[in-house]
Formats: structure tokens, C-alpha cells, sequence
């Protein structure tokens, strides 16, 4: 009984280390922020110099996402995530003895970049696998992820950097974040075959899934029909749209808030509000995307991303700015959380490291074009309107992309599941 | 489906018009720099070759 009730927890514990590992890869990169003053004092870098680092670092781990997944369906998520965590061990080491800027580049904005695309890209779809139904909700948990990290471990690094240091910090980091890492890995499956169970929700009447890792033929065959569809590319355009979107906003409200009055510390409480309120709705998009249809929720989301940052770029009044950041912070919560639900329903069970590396790729570039275009256009214009302008019109225009993505109510590759089962009968009469 | 070099139509239209905007932006920027170092001291022709090379691409700069 014991047994049989650990194993249907055991989808959950898979998400709860994906979460984990979301928080201990990502941190680095959104706390990247408390590391900028001592390295202003100690290197007389700047904030661009050390800006660009942040930069290199995203477009690193986007320009190798497509990589990653291929590997994750090829060898399994686990097996990348054992390097990638070396990768990360070693970099993270490092940056506790860089002495120059450039150190800072390869080491931040290359080394750990492939380190966060090879741990993370892979991790998203197997946990996907490991449900049948309520992936929606599995998937929420994975996505609040992003944003309870920065919540909780931004101050935690500061007190550590206040009392050791940031050389230490960073020893103390990878030492910790390396063992708990591999830690979790251990425990890590890549699918449910592997300690002889079912996905969650798997009925009597689904047809099984195979439980190993996918004939490298198939895979090639399956990520051929994939890229023969729309949806492949345009989820991958929409994500980039809605990063460039919500990225200028994240970098960049701050300065803009101190444009109309608020002090350093009220734009700051706007920015955690913004966050906070982001952490639900990262949860909830997955959930509402399964359940009210998922082009209608992730167009509304785009939509509640885009429109209050129009009104941001105008408004004079400190209650209207509050107000339209905290309906931006839902829109941002919500923009990203339906992706995997639309892999399920466009690709079925077909391995989905092909389609969530593309989208991955988007993603980032998106991030680094977003938030690096609030720095030139205020150099041209003296404002921040044009850039806000161009944000809400990039969340608005993946808003209508969604809405003409193709119908998720059928499959538009061949049924994996079917497929591989034929497959393996067909080389297990072969071998007779 | 109407395809451009393989993609979607919607995927190359957001590429493009990301890509203009990127170039433009960072001939702006570039040309903001070479500017402003040419107010502060007007003998000084120093340019970096990133500013050079956005310069040079983008036909509006």
C-alpha cells in the first residue's frame, strides 16, 4: 500500500525537483543584480560592461536550447543534466577567481549559459512525460518556479555577500548548488518505465507508451514532420514576442517609475509587487490553458502584458502606474505558462526536446532584444515611451499570432505513441 | 500554408522586423557614441569596429 501510493506520488516529486532545479540554475542569472555594486567598486566596470555578461549569458543559453533538447531526447535528461552540472560546477568555481572583465564573459555569459541550456531545456519535457492528464497543473508548478527564486534567494545571496563577500559567495554557491543538484539528479527518472509505473492519469483504455529512450530514426523522422508545421516555428516567433514584450518592462521599470516621481525605493516595491503577482498566474496559465481552451487564456494573457504598458509609457499619475503594473504582472505571470500544453496538443507524446529547444531559442533572444533596446532608444529619444510603445505592440502582435495558430483540438504530426509501437513490433519480428 | 525560405510567413515577418529594428537601434546607439566623443574633443576620429560594422549596415545611419 506504502509502495503504491509513493509511486503516484512520484510524477510530483519529479516536478518538485525540475522546480528545484529551475531555482538553483536560474538564480545566478535574475540575482545577478546584487553583484553589480561590488564589481563596480572592486573592477571599476560598468553597469554596461557587466549588463552585456547578462546579455551574453541568455543568448548563449538560447542559441544552444535547440542543442540541448535534441541531446535531452537522445540521452535522456538526466544523463545532460549530470554534465551540465559538472559545466556548472566548474564555471561557478571560476567566477569565484575571475580578475578581468572578459573572465566575467567567457566564464558568466558562455560557460554558464550552456550550463543553464544543458540542466534546463531537457528538464521541461521529461516532466511531461511523466503526465498523461494534469500536466496543466504540473506544468504551473514548474513555471512558478521562475518566479519564487528570485523571490526567496535574492536576499539570502545579499547576506551572504554582505559577510563573506561575493568571492565566497560564489565558492559557497557552486559547492551547494552542485550537491543538491546531483542530489536530485540521482532521484531523477527520465520516464515513468524507468521504476516501472504508468504517467499520471494513464487509463485502462490509452494505448502504452515505450518505455526507452526513442530509436534515433524515429526521432529524426518526427523532428522532420514537426518543422513541416506552422505552429512549430510561430510558437517560437510568439515566444520571442512576448519576452521582447515583457523584458523591457522587467529591466528597464525601474528608471522609467523614477521618470514620473516615485523614489528608488517605491520603484522597487512596484517591481516586487509586479513579481509577486506573477508568481500566480505562472501557475495558474497551465491550468486555464487545459481547461478554457488554450488559444483564448494564452491570447488574454499576451493581451493583459501588452495594453497596460501602452498606458505606462503616457500616464502622468502614480495610482494609474501601480495599477498597470500590477495588471502587467499578471499578463507576465501568465505569457509563458502554455507552451507545453501546446506542444502536447500539437505534437502528442512525441519527444518534445526539438520543439521546446526552438521556442527556447525565441524565448531568449527575445529577453536579450528586449531588455538591451531600452538603453538606445532613451539615448535617441531622451524618453522610455517608444520603447514601452514597441513592448505592448510585440505582446499584441503574439496575442494575434495566437489566435491564428492552427486549431489544438487534433494532433498535426503522426500519433507518436502508435508509431513507435509498430516500430518495435516491427524489429521484434526481425529478430524472430 | 504560405512559406518564405522554408518558414512560415508570420515566423519570417516577426524575423524581419526584428532584425531592422536590432540594426537600426545599434546604428543609433553607435552613432550617438561616435557623436558624443566628437563634442568633447573635435579632433578625436577613434572609432570601435563594432561601430564602424553597425554603421555600415544599416542604410539609414
Amino acid at each position: 500500500m506504502q509502495n503504491y501510493n509513493f509511486k503516484r506520488l512520484y510524477p510530483w516529486f519529479i516536478v518538485g525537483i525540475v522546480a528545484m532545479m529551475q531555482i538553483l540554475v536560474s538564480t545566478r542569472v535574475l540575482c545577478i543584480g546584487v553583484f553589480i555594486e561590488p564589481w563596480e567598486t572592486q573592477f571599476s566596470w560598468s553597469k554596461n560592461d557587466i549588463s552585456l555578461g547578462y546579455a551574453f549569458s541568455l543568448l548563449t543559453a538560447a542559441l544552444t536550447a535547440p542543442f540541448s533538447g535534441y541531446v535531452g531526447d537522445r540521452f535522456g535528461a538526466r544523463r545532460a543534466g549530470f554534465i551540465g552540472v559538472i559545466i556548472f560546477f566548474v564555471a561557478m568555481l571560476s567566477m569565484s577567481f575571475i580578475t578581468e572583465l572578459w573572465h566575467y564573459w567567457v566564464v558568466f555569459g558562455l560557460f554558464l549559459g550552456i550550463s543553464q541550456s544543458i540542466i534546463l531545456v531537457p528538464l521541461v519535457p521529461a516532466s511531461m512525460t511523466w503526465f498523461r492528464r494534469r500536466l496543466g497543473v504540473a506544468m504551473g508548478v514548474v513555471f512558478a518556479s521562475w518566479g519564487i527564486g528570485p523571490a526567496f534567494i535574492t536576499p539570502l545571496l545579499a547576506l551572504a555577500l554582505e559577510n563573506f563577500g561575493w568571492r565566497t559567495t560564489f565558492f559557497l554557491l557552486a559547492i551547494v548548488s552542485t550537491f543538491i543538484m546531483l542530489m536530485l539528479l540521482v532521484l531523477f527518472r527520465n520516464r515513468p518505465s524507468d521504476i516501472n509505473m504508468n504517467a499520471y492519469g494513464t487509463l485502462l483504455t490509452d494505448e502504452p507508451i515505450v518505455g526507452r529512450t526513442p530509436p534515433a530514426i524515429l526521432l529524426k523522422e518526427f523532428n522532420s514532420y514537426m518543422r513541416k508545421t506552422r505552429a512549430y516555428w510561430n510558437l517560437s516567433s510568439i515566444h520571442f514576442l512576448g519576452c521582447v514584450g515583457h523584458s523591457m518592462i522587467i529591466v528597464w521599470i525601474i528608471p522609467v517609475a523614477m521618470d514620473i516621481g516615485f523614489t528608488l525605493l517605491q520603484a522597487s516595491f512596484i517591481y516586487t509587487l509586479m513579481s509577486t503577482i506573477s508568481i500566480g498566474t505562472r501557475f495558474l496559465a497551465p491550468i486555464l490553458c487545459e481547461k478554457y481552451g488554450m488559444r483564448t487564456s494564452l491570447s488574454t494573457f499576451f493581451i493583459l502584458q501588452g495594453f497596460p504598458v501602452l498606458i505606462l509609457a503616457y500616464t502622468e499619475s502614480s495610482s494609474m502606474f501601480i495599477f498597470m503594473a500590477v495588471i502587467f504582472g499578471i499578463g507576465w505571470g501568465g505569457e509563458s505558462g502554455g507552451f507545453p500544453i501546446f506542444n502536447r496538443k500539437y505534437f502528442g507524446q512525441a519527444p518534445m526536446g526539438s520543439p521546446h529547444g526552438i521556442q527556447l531559442l525565441g524565448a531568449g533572444v527575445g529577453m536579450a532584444l528586449g531588455g538591451w533596446m531600452g538603453g538606445p532608444i532613451y539615448d535617441i529619444f531622451g524618453s522610455y515611451a517608444w520603447a514601452l510603445v514597441i513592448a505592448s505592440i510585440a505582446s499584441i502582435g503574439g496575442a494575434v499570432s495566437i489566435m491564428i495558430l492552427e486549431n489544438p483540438s487534433k494532433l498535426l504530426i503522426p500519433d507518436w505513441v502508435k508509431i513507435e509501437n509498430t516500430y518495435n513490433e516491427s524489429l521484434a519480428i526481425k529478430e524472430i | 500554408m504560405i512559406k518564405f525560405l522554408g518558414v512560415p510567413i508570420q515566423f519570417t515577418v516577426v524575423f524581419v522586423i526584428s532584425l531592422v529594428l536590432f540594426v537600426y537601434l545599434l546604428a543609433a546607439s553607435a552613432d550617438g557614441r561616435v557623436e558624443s566623443r566628437n563634442i568633447e574633443n573635435s579632433s578625436n576620429t577613434e572609432t570601435y569596429a563594432w561601430e564602424e560594422a553597425s554603421l555600415w549596415i544599416c542604410p539609414l545611419h
